[in-house]
């Protein structure tokens, strides 16, 4: 009995050692590429920092009207967020590489997937970054739009059209990503139906004096009309 | 003759035709138009009896570039003939031959500028030797302007006759307070009414007009007329100005959004600073543009103005826009700005040192496109309409030399800053 035991144990020793074996040099190989990968991708953002500064990429960006739309998801600064973007891609590699010295069939099938689901992700993106860059313009238009119509409540529908856009837009992403499908077009539902009802509400508490002064001069005289500017600006 | 004969780019086929048929002038006077029919009628006649007055000898069009009116401008146009029996003394000696009376739509994005490019290629296919453009609004236009606009292109070889009216103090104001004082500033010539609208021109600058490529921006709306301005003293024409008398005409477009035309004309002003950044670099201090015609005083319609409309406006902006402006005018000049609208609209006073700074402010944030250009004119509207305000307080008590003198003050500080725009400019080109 204690012969079986101690094969058993013996077995599963070795399995074991056979197991750290195999595992631990791809273990250490793919944790040696990921932190190559992490100091790579390091340096080539440094790098290309450096060299894209001195190309005057930002400027150019500025002079092809780029700021704004960069602005408006956050980015202040075109150099910055090149180099960024060569540090993930090279750090994504990276991964792809270390997964592969792990384990080459779940690497290849991870790897198939992500490169399947890749232009859902990139529509997705360029979706929700439109979006944004939309909601801001739209918010500014209505913004400088009713300040210069004299409407009290400027900035109020410059943040309903902002959240409106940015609404739309997150769930066109969604939608592009298939994630809870009916959940976000139920949540898309309530939130502009409650945006819509809360304008609705918003205008009629605010028209409230003018319908009543409509209802006041059907039954009154009109007063005599103001004079009337006569400025002209050219 | 065979240059009509082939299909144009600029007039439409109907238009090519008719100006075929006339064969040759050497005087086209253009008129733009949509919706006048109220106006024009009584400048199409005194443009003809001008003509006739003063031009017998040549042979004279008068061109109605349309953009496409509902109310019957172009037939009231055609209907609109001179006949010298209902003004017997008005001519000297009978005309030669008639002048000839055209109306054509013109196409391209609706505007006034592409109305001028359609007056202006029917000149040149015509081989004429001046031109002369006049707005169709105009209620105190006279057979003597026809003179007026030509004589010193024909005569004296100007390619370039800006009109100079006399204006109530309260008209004109984006003239006075911006395009006026800014313009003369950076190239160094005084031209009064650079928008003015109505213009005298040498058929080299007509020809020249055509060859630029801007027909499909802000020029081809009200931007022309700052364009053609300013076009004609940068690129080394011949300018001078010749005095009209009083200008009196119906309020241009009065449904037209003031923001729109604003960001078109402000918005031409900061875009040619960018063509011409060489030339008004290099200028310094001002002189005036010789004044051809004698002057005279005249009587002006009064003008009703709403201040605390206009204050109320500028509060406004700089409350709920004061966000938007962070990247255009220093933390300082925000802090005057907060403090301002804080004034009562009796008190309100925008002084020149502050207006200027704004303006050159936003000139440079054009250049750097610190937001989109659209908007930020558009932002900055309420701004003038602060600025108007504080002028119309300021004068309101004034007679006309001393608001001359108000108008001159602002246009040496504008020059007076110089030196600060060419280094914001050049901070921004970095």
């Amino acid at each position: 009995m204690s012969q079986t035991i101690q094969e058993v144990v013996r077995q599963a020793w070795t399995e074991f050692q056979q197991q750290v074996v195999t595992v631990v040099p791809h273990l250490m190989a793919s944790a040696v590429v990921l932190l190559l990968g992490i100091l790579l991708g390091m340096l080539v953002r440094r790098f290309a920092r450096w060299a894209l500064r001195s190309s005057s990429l930002d400027q150019h960006a500025a002079r092809l009207g780029l700021s704004t739309p960069l602005e408006a998801v956050g980015i202040r600064s075109a150099v910055q967020a090149a180099a960024i973007s060569l540090q993930v891609v090279i750090m994504l590699l990276a991964s792809t590489l270390a997964l592969y010295s792990l384990d080459a069939r779940l690497a290849s099938d991870l790897t198939e997937r992500f490169l399947l689901y890749l232009p859902h992700l990139i529509i997705a993106g360029a979706m929700l970054g439109g979006g944004l860059v939309l909601a801001r313009f739209l918010g500014r238009s209505v913004l400088i739009a009713a300040v210069n119509a004299g409407l009290p409540s400027a900035r109020l529908l410059a943040g309903v059209t902002r959240v409106a856009v940015v609404l739309v837009a997150a769930a066109i992403a969604l939608e592009q990503l298939g994630i809870g499908r009916v959940t976000m077009m139920i949540a898309f539902a309530i939130l502009f139906g409650g945006a819509t009802l809360t304008a609705a509400i918003a205008v009629g508490a605010s028209l409230q004096d003018v319908v009543r002064g409509w209802v006041v001069r059907q039954f009154e005289p009109p007063p005599a009309p103001a004079p009337e500017e006569t400025l002209r600006h050219w | 003759m065979l240059r009509l004969m082939g299909r144009d780019e600029v007039l439409p086929a109907d238009a090519a035709a008719a100006v075929a048929g006339v064969g040759a002038a050497d005087v086209v006077v253009g008129i733009p138009s949509y919706n006048n029919s109220r106006t024009i009628g009584h400048v199409v006649r005194a443009a003809q009896a001008g003509l006739a007055k003063y031009f017998p000898g040549l042979r004279c069009v008068v061109l109605n570039s349309d953009g496409g009116s509902r109310d019957g401008t172009q037939d009231v146009v055609r209907q609109a003939a001179f006949d010298d029996r209902e003004s017997p003394l008005l001519l000297l000696s009978h005309p030669l031959t008639a002048v000839h009376r055209l109306t054509v739509p013109y196409q391209g994005i609706p505007g006034k500028g592409s109305a001028f490019r359609c007056i202006f290629r029917a000149a040149e296919l015509l081989g004429a030797r001046a031109c002369a453009v006049v707005d169709s609004d105009l209620r105190s236009i006279t057979p003597e302007w026809m003179q007026l606009l030509i004589e010193p292109v024909l005569t004296h070889r100007f390619d370039f006759v800006a009109p100079y009216y006399l204006r109530h103090k309260y008209d004109g104001t984006i003239t006075n307070s911006i395009v006026y004082p800014l313009t003369s500033a950076l190239y160094g010539v005084r031209v009064r009414q650079p928008i003015g609208g109505d213009f005298g021109l040498s058929g080299r600058m007509v020809s020249h007009y055509l060859t630029r490529p801007v027909w499909h921006t802000d020029v081809a709306r009200y931007g022309i007329d700052i364009w053609m301005t300013t076009t004609a003293i940068c690129e080394g024409f011949k300018v001078c100005q010749s005095f009209l008398g009083a200008k009196i005409h119906d309020a241009k477009d009065p449904g037209a959004d003031l923001g729109a035309m604003m960001v078109q004309v402000v918005g031409t002003v900061f875009a040619l600073m960018e063509t011409y950044a060489g030339r008004w670099r290099e200028s310094n201090g001002s002189c005036e543009a010789p004044v051809y015609g004698f002057r005279f005083d005249v009587g002006l319609e009064p003008i009703a103005v709403d201040v605390e409309r206009m204050v109320g406006r500028f509060r406004q902006a700089v409350t709920e826009l004061g966000g938007l402006w962070d990247g255009v005018f220093t933390a300082e000049d925000m802090e005057r700005l907060r403090a301002l609208a804080a004034v009562a609209p009796r008190r309100f006073h925008l002084d020149d040192d502050l207006w200027v700074t704004l303006v050159l402010d936003l000139a440079c944030a054009y250049h750097r496109r610190v937001m989109d250009r659209d908007h930020l004119v558009r932002s900055a509207l309420a701004l003038y309409l602060g600025r108007v305000a504080s002028f119309v307080q300021e004068v309101g008590e004034s007679t006309a030399p001393e608001v001359d003198a108000s108008i001159e003050r602002l246009r040496s500080a504008f020059e007076a800053r110089k030196g600060y725009l060419v280094r914001r400019w050049e901070e921004a080109g970095r």
